[in-house]
């Protein structure tokens, strides 16, 4: 047990030094970043509780991937796997449980520790016998897989701000709406293959322009029932909507270039970093996009 | 000895796994061929205890699931760990003591090396090499033989020989129907999810015979009549 989370940490460090930043500079980095959330969430309390669960609940859906499930189960005593896990799990949730402590929310607290001693016990495969149809089945991948495996989570949002226009709460839907959006940026983290990509009947400025055009619709797609229930509802919130809506597309096309400048490795911490800059200082994108696509060009015209 | 009675297994309403019964004896080989989709990887699956399933396994050395060394047909590495770490981790992970991997190092794989840039062959490679370091009772090799050059499958052959030699059981399955031919003793065709046809050593030839008009011909001559 002691050489798996020494080989974590080295994991971890390797990963850190792989993107050419020093293990204590990235150390100090991901301190600063954990306490400049620490007092956005506290200066914005509404939303606290949904902002921490979802960054938790996402950090152990990341540790939960079934082939290394599998792999750590097959390779460890049963004892072991579970220690690990729920070790695992804990450390996920550990660094919001102040928090949320410090935000009185105690569901929250509640739920999330359940929650970590669940997925130490339960770990599920899913073998898909059946198709889920998706309405993005015939355009570029990232949705088609997004919605697959996030269809339930979407229902989910869906009929929550249905619930609260009901109840007169205008803002939830705003939030779902945001949290939406965000999923579906998510799902640029999936990496094709280069073979995929040199598949493409397209010159590489022709793949980046098919690949923003379609993700902006599919985005939208997504995020259409909640414009319509606040239209229809909500109208005081209904520009916010949009404008929620104009930025998603915004942030959208930059992590299309963002993924496809670094292609075919995936996005690290340095664009991430990027990413947050710009969305704390919109008037960058003016720079970000040029250069961010003119790098994904070069970088696709060895594929295509 | 593992023995299987009344295993069943299925997703949903898909079964996969239907009643199979089969007996597995220490020092013996046994070959499972099976087209693809059969159920051979969901069968090891269950043997290793990574799939709930219905019916009993039993065997002789408990719990079974720590005396059984499985190598899945496509082989998960953490990211960033080199090949000398991955060996370790398993050895550790079955309470084993690191010896001199170099020494032990018999596909001469560069074990400094990220895992991630091996080719597909070294990776099944440290798989396989993995799985023997951890020196398990019982072996369920899937489809140990994908990937491999020539010389890496002669040393697996006379690795799986050894091995039956010191007493241990060896399950394996192949699409390779030659390489089970030299290595196994009894060899099971898994079809639709049931043991079909089981041959010993002696009745390979008629097996192979069975196997080809079963899954070539009668597919072929549908489509490309002669």
């Amino acid at each position: 047990m002691k050489y798996y989370f020494q080989l974590q940490y080295r994991i971890f460090r390797r990963q850190m030094e792989d993107i050419g930043l020093p293990f204590l500079a990235g150390l100090l980095l991901i301190a600063s970043l954990y306490i400049a959330f620490c007092a956005i969430t506290i200066k914005y309390p509404t939303y606290a509780p949904w902002t921490l669960g979802y960054i938790s609940v996402s950090l152990m859906y990341k540790f939960a991937n079934p082939d290394r499930i599998d792999f750590l189960k097959n390779i460890l005593t049963r004892k072991r796997f579970s220690a690990i896990r729920l070790a695992e799990n804990i450390g996920c949730i550990l660094p919001f449980i102040p928090i949320a402590i410090y935000e009185r929310a105690w569901l929250l607290v509640a739920l999330l520790v359940v929650l970590s001693i669940v997925a130490t016990v339960i770990s599920v495969r899913r073998v898909e016998i059946r198709n889920i149809p998706t309405p993005f089945r015939n355009s570029a991948f990232e949705f088609i897989i997004f919605f697959r495996r996030l269809w339930w989570l979407l229902i989910i949002c869906y009929t929550i701000a249905c619930i609260s226009i009901y109840y007169d709460n205008i803002n939830l839907p705003i939030v779902l709406l945001g949290i939406v959006i965000l999923m579906g940026l998510g799902a640029y983290d999936i990496i094709e293959d280069e073979y995929i990509v040199w598949n493409n009947a397209r010159s590489a400025s022709g793949f980046i322009k098919n690949k923003i055009c379609m993700g902006s619709v599919q985005l939208s797609l997504l995020i259409a029932p909640f414009l319509l229930l606040l239209l229809l509802f909500g109208t005081s919130m209904f520009l916010w909507a949009i404008l929620c809506w104009i930025s998603g597309v915004l942030l959208l096309i930059l992590v299309i270039l963002m993924k496809y400048a670094a292609y075919p490795r995936g996005v690290g911490i340095t664009e991430t970093i990027g990413c947050m800059v710009i969305v704390m200082m919109p008037l960058l994108l003016v720079a970000a996009y040029p250069y961010y696509y003119k790098k994904a060009v070069q970088n696709l015209e060895k594929y295509l | 000895m593992i023995t299987i009675r009344s295993l069943h297994k299925s997703y949903g309403k898909h079964q996969i796994l239907k009643d199979l019964h089969i007996d597995f004896l220490s020092g013996k080989v046994y070959g499972i061929v099976g087209a693809n989709g059969a159920g051979k990887t969901t069968f090891f699956r269950c043997l290793a205890g990574l799939e709930k399933y219905e019916g009993h396994i039993s065997a002789d050395l408990y719990p079974l699931k720590e005396h059984i060394g499985y190598l899945p047909s496509e082989i998960y590495f953490l990211p960033k760990i080199t090949g000398k770490e991955y060996l370790t981790l398993l050895i550790e992970a079955r309470h084993k003591k690191v010896q001199n991997l170099k020494e032990q190092n018999i596909f001469d794989l560069p074990l400094d090396q990220y895992v991630s840039s091996y080719s597909t062959g070294m990776k099944k490679k440290l798989g396989i090499l993995g799985v023997l370091l951890q020196n398990n009772s019982i072996y369920i090799l899937d489809e140990p033989y994908n990937g491999l050059d020539f010389q890496s499958s002669l040393v697996l052959t006379d690795i799986i020989q050894r091995l039956r030699s010191k007493g241990k059981t060896i399950i394996l399955s192949s699409h390779i129907f030659g390489s089970l031919e030299e290595t196994c003793d009894s060899i099971t065709l898994l079809q639709n999810g049931q043991f079909n046809v089981s041959a010993t050593r002696e009745n390979f030839s008629e097996l192979k015979r069975q196997i080809t008009e079963e899954l070539l011909y009668k597919n072929l001559d549908d489509i490309f009549p002669l």
